[in-house]
């Protein structure tokens, strides 16, 4: 299994380095002004911007542009914002905390929701539980996330005049219970929508592990329900919802970016949306490489944990 | 005020964007930060007008100098919406987005040596104490200044203004180009301070509007700062010193910005004494940037103003809360427009810019657009009540006339080229998108075929718009506070004083002529019928910018915020007038 897995970590450099050719040719090839004339700005000479491009080093051939960001990420300096000069691993390092925080408990929420409504519905197949659980899947997989979030702030401020935590992001140290106020009814909405999918699965899977010999004959030893499911069957239906909990993850994060926006979080997905709109390449450029790495590494964990929960997969 | 809440932020909303309006005069045009800016400031205004629970049809034009409910108490902190962050705190660069820090810091932190309230349009002396023009031709003037300190933060550490400071300061913005000042530039001979207290500034020639809002006067590029400070970008990347009545107390990397009361703020003021003033204790800008969110954090009292999306939002909250809010409305001072880019030859003839004219239904635009709840505009804005033109004017009326068969015979008589799509870029702000598509049904109905192109605001600002990128584009101007931004986009450029084409190419001498005899007449008196006789000449040769119309905004505010300036420009955004008559606010902070 080590050396499945450190086979698998030499592909990682290799999967960044062609993710971030890519970002980097295609954001300095896309039509449109050079960032160096839009933050010149009005009235600029040619030779301001032309000062301004040197300056930004946008006038070096693209791949010497290329060779020296990556150098420069090797090394730990992962360059400044193009308009406000802020250092980008510092804001990254400011940044991070909220972000973390939603995917990992909209992640949490989502798994726990899914796995266990996808259990009960199969226990109770076409029965009414399992006909309300679907029902429920289907619903909130069908309300695109953004207006279940302004349902969150409209609905209690008309009700009971009450809003949520303004102001930006607090951390849990901080203040706990403003924290909560402020991520968990979020985190609560994106768990719910990403579990839709992890439910469905969980049902699908379970059914079909439950109809299998190797249950009926745990039943007929007279093992306790439970046991039967959780240590059995919900087990070997594990490997496809493990995949599906690696999928959702990486939907989560890319939902924290409505949520960032829509709570005033100043988190990775705020920054990553304003950084696109204003065309600032080295942000851009960043992230998405931090993504790719994000991506790439929960795949690695999803494939390795299928060792732990299938004892028969075997890495060689 | 005619303004509500910041939006560089823009992108997504409707009525609000539109509402998103610059608070002070601003040479160029728009900005991305601006717009985002400007929200929060005005919403930190635009208090209302005190009709809580009322049901306003029209435009309140209420002028309220805040002392309308009696002596100011001290104490408390304003809470208003921030829609979004301020980049940096340096309001001279990076390009475009200076804007956003100037509109920020320039209400607050910094001060000015005057300011000009639309509604007089007399000079208010704030660190001026005396103004004297030494010359006929208004070309030299002598300026003094009163006794006053910057705020107690190195490397200025609360020393005296000096008039050097000053000189210096104008100076430094005057070298900003690129951001868009090069107006005080082109016009400005020189400042210099002769004493410590006295300045003297020439001017190239006259011009009527050089000390308003618009130039030697605006809140963003005549703020005053230390010397020391005006060239270290460091320092101000991150923190300002000025000496205004709020210092910059802290910010969360651009949000949540909190301005604290400048103890030694100077007592002085066209020449009465204003103690004590700012009343409040500070003011924190709250970073909300969802429109939702505000709302909600208005009905929820976690902010004390708020800037409404429409007339129905407003009532809806009136319904909710009652008279525990004032709300008001007021006619926007920004306005919509269709602008043609004369390089494109369809739009050399006459008659075809007179068809396209005639083929605006500006009732219906307002109908469409704002539900109704808008003014028509002629060249010159609506709010600007000085300078318009009597409705029944006979070059206003068939101006404003939209008359379909007119235009297609104009069309016709002109050759024009029925089978040919234009065109008409416009920026992914939901207002100017929504005017694109109003005005594209609108020319359809004369044979006009319209393609419209939505750009990316930054994109559609820096290239489209101030490269003149365009056949036909609309948008919003900002909300300015004099006319001598909107009427100067008419004038056309001049290679022998440098100055450079408006955004349409367009020169005419009977138009050029026309605004400059209003821009150079220093009689008030005369200077308004020169204005009037500007616009005329303005519609009869259909110049290539045809404003639509402007909007009326529908704010609120808590009750117990007492004392705001509202009718006044952007004189309210100062905040130094408004109090808190509940006692528990004011002991908060």
């Amino acid at each position: 299994m080590l050396r499945y897995a450190l086979r698998r970590l030499i592909w990682l450099p290799i999967i960044l380095f062609g993710v971030s050719a890519v970002v980097f040719v295609m954001l300095r090839v896309l039509p449109g002004q050079s960032p160096a004339e839009i933050i010149a700005g009005q009235g600029a000479t040619p030779e301001q911007i032309e000062a301004l491009e040197e300056q930004l080093g946008l006038n070096e051939p693209i791949w010497d542009q290329y060779r020296v960001w990556v150098t420069d990420l090797l090394r730990g300096d992962f360059g400044e914002e193009f308009y406000s000069q802020k250092s980008i691993k510092d804001e990254f390092i400011r940044r991070f905390p909220p972000s973390f925080q939603i995917v990992m408990m909209s992640l949490v929420i989502g798994t726990v929701l899914g796995i266990g409504f996808g259990v009960i519905s199969a226990i109770f197949r076409n029965r009414s539980p399992d006909y309300v659980v679907r029902f429920g899947a289907v619903a909130f997989s069908s309300i695109p996330e953004f207006f279940m979030l302004t349902l969150l702030i409209v609905v209690p401020a008309y009700l009971w005049q009450y809003s949520q935590p303004v102001g930006g992001y607090v951390p849990f140290y901080e203040d706990p219970w403003t924290n909560m106020r402020l991520m968990l009814p979020p985190a609560i909405i994106l768990g719910i929508a990403g579990s839709a999918g992890l439910m469905r699965l969980t049902r699908t899977t379970m059914l079909e592990v439950l109809q299998s010999d190797y249950v009926r004959t745990a039943k007929a030893k007279g093992l306790r329900q439970q046991t039967v499911l959780f240590s059995h069957a919900l087990r070997n239906a594990g490997t496809p919802i493990v995949t599906a909990v690696g999928t959702a993850f990486i939907a989560v994060f890319g939902g924290s970016i409505i949520v960032e926006q829509v709570l005033s979080i100043q988190g990775l997905g705020q920054w990553f949306f304003f950084a696109s709109l204003q065309r600032d390449l080295t942000v851009v450029q960043f992230l998405v490489v931090y993504s790719a790495f994000v991506v790439v590494v929960m795949n690695l964990i999803v494939d390795l944990s299928y060792g732990y929960i299938d004892p028969r997969v075997r890495y060689s | 005020m005619s303004n509500d809440g910041l939006d560089l932020r823009y992108w997504g909303r409707q009525r609000v964007t539109r509402r998103r309006v610059l608070s002070g005069a601003v040479a160029g045009g728009a900005t991305l930060g601006a717009i985002a800016l400007v929200g929060c400031s005005s919403d930190s205004d635009d208090g209302g007008n005190g009709n809580g629970g009322s049901d306003p049809e029209v435009p309140t034009r209420t002028v309220n100098d805040g002392t309308q409910d009696g002596a100011g108490q001290p104490g408390g902190i304003l809470r208003v919406r921030q829609a979004a962050a301020l980049p940096s705190m340096n309001v001279f660069g990076p390009g475009i987005f200076p804007l956003a820090q100037g509109l920020t810091l320039g209400f607050t932190i910094f001060d000015h040596l005057w300011y000009v309230p639309t509604d007089t349009g007399v000079t208010e002396l704030f660190l001026a104490t005396n103004v004297e023009q030494v010359d006929d031709q208004g070309l030299e003037t002598i300026v003094t200044i009163g006794d006053a300190t910057f705020h107690d933060k190195a490397p200025a550490n609360g020393r005296r203004i000096l008039a050097s400071d000053v000189a210096a300061s104008y100076m430094r913005f005057s070298q900003e180009v690129p951001i868009g000042y090069s107006w005080l530039q082109d016009v400005m001979e020189s400042i210099t301070a002769t004493d410590d207290k006295t300045i003297n500034i020439k001017q190239k020639f006259p011009w009527a509007w050089m000390f308003t809002s618009s130039n030697a006067g605006s809140p963003i590029f005549s703020s005053i700062m230390p010397e020391e400070i005006l060239q270290d970008a460091d320092f101000m990347q991150s923190d300002g010193i000025g000496s205004g009545h709020w210092f910059l107390d802290s910010h969360d990397n651009g949000a949540n910005v909190k301005f604290r009361k400048f103890q030694n703020f100077r007592t002085f003021q066209n020449g009465g004494d204003i103690t004590g003033q700012p009343y409040m204790d500070g003011v924190d800008f709250v970073f909300i940037t969802d429109d939702n969110a505000a709302l909600a954090a208005f009905l929820a009292g976690e902010i004390d103003t708020h800037g409404f999306s429409s007339k129905k939002q407003m009532d809806d909250t009136i319904a909710q809360l009652g008279d525990d809010i004032a709300t008001g409305s007021d006619l926007a001072r920004d306005y919509m427009n269709l602008m043609l880019n004369m390089k494109d030859p369809t739009w050399a003839d006459e008659r075809v810019r007179k068809a396209i004219n005639k083929l605006i239904d500006r009732d219906e635009a307002i109908l469409l657009i704002e539900d109704g709840d808008g003014l028509k505009a002629a060249p010159i804005p609506p709010a600007h009540t000085r300078y318009l033109l009597p409705e029944d004017d006979e070059v206003l009326v068939d101006y404003w006339t939209s008359n379909v068969e007119e235009a297609k015979a104009l069309l016709d008589a002109a050759g024009f080229d029925y089978d040919k799509e234009y065109e008409l870029k416009h920026s992914n702000r939901v207002g100017d998108s929504t005017l694109g598509q109003v005005l594209q049904q609108q020319l359809a109905r004369g044979g006009v075929k319209i393609k419209l192109v939505q750009e990316d605001l930054v994109r559609w600002f820096t290239q489209t718009l101030n490269q003149h990128d365009f056949s036909m584009t609309c948008f919003q101007h900002l909300a300015y506070e004099d006319v001598d931004l909107p009427l100067r986009f008419y004038l056309g450029a001049d290679t022998s004083t440098g100055r450079p084409a408006n955004f349409m190419d367009y020169s005419d001498d009977d138009v050029n002529a026309a605004v400059l005899a209003a821009a150079q007449e220093l009689d008030e008196e005369a200077r308004v019928v020169k204005v009037l006789e500007a616009q005329r000449v303005i519609m009869r040769k259909a110049a290539p910018m045809f404003n639509t119309h402007s909007a009326i905004n529908f704010a609120g505010r808590y009750e117990y915020v007492k004392g705001a300036i509202t009718g006044r420009g952007s004189l309210g955004l100062f905040n130094r007038t408004t109090w808190f008559s509940d006692e528990q606010r004011r002991q908060q902070s």
